[in-house]
């Protein structure tokens, strides 16, 4: 290996993705040369040198081409120092580039070899049982869900889990945003003879958490309605009749700049004139408990689960997703239902890989 | 994994730097330089400059030739005071150094060259780098995931000189010493294990007891006496269990499951914090240190943690306790 006429090449034998690895290369000062060549793989690029005097990189071979380098007198030997990096888009847990390197001289190749950066990644799978399910009920206090996390490949790693819940909400008065939008067209007709003057300037809907698409969605349906297609079947507004629509097109047209500082407003004091109507129940953020009617029930239907991962260098891997039905069972749905979630695996197969360096590749 | 392109320079911005680095670096050793100057009539010659990487500072070794005729005519040599530099040893033929050899004043720093036998000397000023100099001498490399076999853990460890001719063509020789590397070794990831459940109970009742004592509250205080009375019913007395702790607790237990190959060096083993509950640190974190100069530009190394060997001390530390009771 270490003939007088052979380049020698060294370079960490493991490294994660997008790792800034060291490669150094030498070769003995009695060969002559005037080109030394690196000739890269898609996936490596270069992301430093060092002791190099004089250098060209050409694209579209992808080949880095060294004229002359700082040497010292006192070895005997050429040497430099490029730091490579790999990005390879490969799920595989392990992957081996090479990087071919050569010593020329006039066009004549001298010497040549080959650096193989080694890149391992880690792989992180998450299961669920069959038939794990979720039951809600006053009488239950904990449920248990088994899920199975199995955690291969290479290297240490940091995992998030968030949970969401997933309700759905019924309320008597039948379609929430139907009674909504009646409600709204009312508001306006109240406060016609104030329309112009009234200054919102900024919206108050900030202190209570609104759903944010439902406001979206109120909006759409306003502007439609502004726009003066009356026509019930575009709408969801079973209550609103066709002569109650126009009469509010107007002043819609009025407000349309600031419609939706409006409708916050609107959401904002219906809120708080439904707070004082229940002075019993809380009005919370996130979860409003009662807009018309205090009968609206809150049925969970999922729980979800979000595994993200990540390495040592903060490489964010694969999401998972583990959707787990729910039974809700409740006497009670009139509030939301609280579930707080402990994470704590039974079941963790953890088969790493040991021993990266001696690994060998195929 | 996402398409993630590494935020890689454009080459050739690395190449203008490199040059830019010799002048960057050497701007604080030629000022240096310019100093050896005050030194004319004894024909200053640079010996080699070193450079502590650690502290960041820069010291520019020199020969001086003083035959007795020169001394005649040149008594002292004087040099005035600034904020970048300071003076450090004057040594003679003989490898002595000469104790207090320079007098200072409020603006300037004297050597009464005249009064110090001998006929040449070895002189050191000493100045500062800054860091973004230091940056473009030396770079430095760390695996950022370990290797593990059964037995170890294992990091690679890289430093090596960006420029080695700069050095050679101006100052002869060049070292650069204590390049740091840190190395976080979690030990909480490989060693819980080891420690049986009820043993660890039984200590983390020791330690309740102790957190409770330092505070005013009786019924906290009366529970973990209760705890602690039973653990020691189980067989572990207060005395083994403090003495465990402390034995495991203490930074150079660890000392001896490390090891280095190449040429770096342990420089510093630090624990982090125990916490409640737990027996033995959570991380180590581990200084080493290694050199460059221009007959090794490039460092390599390995940074090994024996593992199981650790693992098996700390169930000795545990079975030695047992039947002493």
């Amino acid at each position: 290996m270490n003939s007088e006429n052979s380049l020698n090449v060294q370079i960490p034998r493991w490294a994660l993705p997008n790792e800034r690895v060291p490669m150094s290369i030498c070769w003995s000062k009695s060969i002559e040369w005037d080109e030394l060549r690196i000739i890269l793989p898609k996936a490596v690029l270069v992301d430093d040198i060092s002791n190099v005097e004089h250098f060209e990189y050409q694209t579209e071979i992808k080949t880095l081409i060294i004229r002359k380098i700082f040497h010292t007198q006192e070895k005997t030997t050429e040497n430099f120092v490029v730091i490579v990096v790999a990005s390879p888009k490969s799920k595989s847990i392990k992957k081996q580039e090479k990087i071919l390197i050569r010593l020329m001289n006039e066009g004549v190749v001298q010497s040549e070899t080959i650096g193989f950066l080694r890149i391992f990644r880690p792989l992180m799978d998450v299961d669920v049982l069959p038939g794990a399910g979720l039951i809600l009920s006053e009488k239950i206090k904990r449920n248990t869900i088994p899920i199975i996390m199995k955690v291969q490949g290479f290297g240490d790693i940091r995992v998030r889990v968030k949970c969401t819940t997933h309700c759905v909400l019924d309320t008597e008065a039948g379609d929430l945003k139907g009674s909504l939008l009646k409600q709204f067209l009312g508001y306006l007709r109240k406060k016609e003879r104030e329309l112009p003057e009234l200054n919102l300037a900024n919206s108050k809907s900030t202190e209570f958490g609104v759903n944010p698409n439902l406001i979206n969605e109120l909006l759409s349906e306003l502007k439609l309605i502004a726009d003066g297609a009356v026509s019930a079947d575009l709408f969801t507004l079973n209550d609103i009749s066709d002569a109650e629509i126009e009469e509010t097109i107007p002043l819609l047209n009025l407000i349309e700049k600031k419609m939706e500082d409006w409708l916050n407003t609107f959401m904002y004091e219906l809120l708080i004139d439904t707070g004082k109507q229940y002075p019993q129940e809380t009005i919370e953020v996130e979860h409003y408990s009662a807009i018309l009617d205090s009968n609206i029930l809150a049925e969970a239907k999922q729980l979800v689960l979000n595994f993200n991962y990540w390495d040592m260098l903060d490489n964010e891997y694969e999401t998972h997703k583990v959707t787990i039905p729910v039974l809700d069972k409740r006497l009670d749905k009139h509030k939301h239902p609280i579930i707080r979630v402990e994470f704590m695996p039974a079941k963790w197969e953890v088969k790493q890989m040991k021993n990266v360096e001696a690994f060998k590749f195929g | 994994m996402d398409e993630i392109l590494p935020t890689v320079k454009s080459i050739s911005e690395t190449s203008k730097e490199l040059k830019q680095a010799s002048k960057l670096l050497a701007r604080p050793i030629k000022s240096l330089s310019r100093l050896s100057g005050f030194f004319s009539p004894f024909k200053p010659k640079t010996k080699s400059v070193e450079i502590n990487y650690r502290s960041r500072q820069a010291s520019l070794i020199f020969t001086i030739e003083t035959p007795e005729s020169v001394k005649k005519r040149n008594r002292k040599i004087v040099i005035p005071k600034t904020n970048y530099f300071s003076v450090g040893f004057v040594q003679n033929d003989y490898f002595d150094q000469i104790e207090d050899a320079w007098k200072e004043t409020e603006t300037e720093l004297i050597l009464p060259i005249a009064n110090i036998p001998g006929n040449r000397f070895l002189v050191e000023l000493i100045g500062e780098i800054d860091y973004r100099s230091l940056d473009l001498l030396v770079k430095t490399y760390c695996s950022a995931n370990r290797d593990f076999t059964p037995e170890i853990d294992k990091y690679i460890l890289q430093a090596h000189i960006r420029n080695v001719e700069f050095f050679e063509r101006s100052y002869k020789s060049l070292i650069i010493n204590d390049i740091p590397f840190k190395v976080k070794v979690e030990l909480s990831k490989t060693i819980t294990q080891t420690i049986p459940m009820n043993l660890q109970r039984k200590l983390s009742a020791y330690d309740e007891y102790k957190a409770a004592a330092r505070t005013a509250n009786r019924q906290k205080i009366h529970r973990a006496m209760i705890k602690a009375i039973k653990a020691e019913r189980e067989g572990w007395t207060m005395d083994l269990a403090r003495s465990f702790i402390q034995r495991v607790g203490n930074v150079d237990f660890y000392k001896s499951f490390l090891e280095l190959t190449g040429q770096f060096d342990l420089s510093g083993v630090e624990t982090s914090e125990i916490q409640e509950g737990f027996i033995i640190p959570k991380v180590l974190s581990v200084s080493t240190e290694t050199y460059l100069d221009l007959n090794q530009p490039i460092s390599n190394g390995e940074l090994i943690f024996k593992r199981k060997e650790l693992q098996n001390s700390l169930n000795e530390e545990f079975d030695r306790r047992i039947k002493q009771k």
